[in-house]
């Protein structure tokens, strides 16, 4: 499976709800498909999952997506002892696990560096072990699994964690990689005015 | 165990009445609008914790990492919340590149951090945390002051908060040992 199917899949679900994406090929391959104002792309490596969590646990009305690499949520494993902590019924994670860090400067085709979910780090059994249910941690390696997992994630109560196992076809390296058409200002002040129209909290110039 | 802070106006919290100090850093917060708090606990600030978690309009959350904690809080005021995040001294350690990143993106937190480079600390295993905390905000040239003076607490916690609402960036108050739990 391409990170490109999971992604227009993601798309088809989303309905406009806020997401953040975290570093590298996902931001660019999101707003090739279909970019929606309340997105933040490219946060930091390990706190997209964090800063939707603040989201969710803020905005119990409104479900929050957020796009991980298996790089990303390894570097910020520590979210997810959270979330098992909290549970917040509105936050899906989507961890997009092919297992490298596959968009880094310097690598190019052919040319990986792999992520622990390569020597035995198994996401769905960690965000098991830190107290987020079994039944809301989905594992998936076709289109067909991972449609029906992401329609259960918007059509039943969370906090759900989809680790969509992906290839490396498109590990091309950072040069090559699509990027974003909005920066990281910009991209927050616009998810910032995004949950102010849905009601929550007041705009940041009164 | 009693309930201390009963018939006082302030929230009803378990266990030993909340110090003079704990009061007026939690009074600052409801002052200054805060209305989201994400916390690691440490040994300096969990009477003021106890406090904002007893209080039913602060959302109250733990967090496992201090970056982690303003990762949270930074979502918190995406998602309509004034947030403050409290830790020890050292978590801003943890923190610098998810601090610049809210810095840059105008997404502003309140910093409570225990512990500063000069005053009340008598053991070495601070040694590290007093270096990072200071050290991470002013190279980030994200606002900082060390409260002294504890009959001030109240409105520097308050003011600190409005900068934080107006400018939309994040300010950090350095609490002593002393300022919280006395001489």
């Amino acid at each position: 499976m391409e990170r490109r199917e999971v992604v227009e899949l993601f798309v088809k679900v989303r309905d406009g709800a806020p997401a953040i994406t975290g570093p590298g090929a996902t931001s660019g391959t999101l707003w090739s498909a279909d970019h929606q104002p309340a997105t933040i792309y490219n946060m930091e490596l390990g706190y997209a999952t964090a800063m939707c969590l603040g989201i969710a646990l803020a905005a119990p009305a409104q479900r929050v997506f957020a796009l991980e690499g298996d790089g990303s949520m390894i570097a910020g494993l520590s979210t997810l002892t959270s979330i098992g902590r909290h549970r917040p019924a509105n936050l899906v994670v989507i961890i997009l696990d092919n297992g490298v860090y596959a968009t880094g400067v310097g690598q190019g085709p052919g040319v990986t560096e792999t992520t622990a979910a390569s020597h035995g780090t198994r996401l769905a059994g960690v965000a098991v072990s830190c107290g987020i249910p079994a039944e809301n941690v989905v594992e998936v390696d076709t289109v067909s699994t991972t449609e029906a997992a992401l329609h259960r994630a918007v059509t039943e109560p969370g906090p759900w964690i989809i680790v969509a196992k992906i290839d490396i076809s498109d590990a091309t390296g950072s040069p090559t990689r699509r990027r974003p058409g909005v920066d990281i200002v910009e991209s927050a002040g616009d998810l910032k005015r995004e949950m102010v129209k849905r009601g929550f909290g007041a705009p940041p110039i009164p | 165990m009693a309930a201390s802070t009963m018939g006082s106006g302030l929230p009803v919290v378990e266990g030993p009445p909340a110090p003079q100090g704990a009061v007026e850093l939690y009074l600052g917060l409801k002052a200054g609008g805060v209305d989201f708090a994400v916390y690691l606990p440490d040994g300096t600030l969990p009477p003021v914790e106890r406090l904002v978690r007893a209080d039913p309009e602060i959302q109250t959350v733990q967090c496992a990492r201090e970056d982690e904690g303003i990762a949270m809080a930074a979502g918190a005021y995406l998602g309509g919340k004034m947030p403050a995040a409290l830790m020890e001294g050292s978590g801003l350690g943890y923190a610098g590149l998810i601090l610049a990143r809210i810095q840059l993106q105008r997404t502003p937190v309140l910093l409570i951090a225990s512990r500063n480079r000069v005053l009340d600390e008598p053991f070495d295993y601070h040694g590290a945390t007093r270096k990072t905390g200071e050290g991470v905000l002013r190279g980030l040239d994200i606002p900082y002051l060390v409260v002294t003076d504890p009959s001030q607490l109240r409105v520097i916690v308050e003011k600190a908060a409005l900068t934080v609402w107006g400018q939309r960036s994040c300010v950090g108050l350095f609490i002593p040992n002393y300022v919280i739990h006395g001489q």
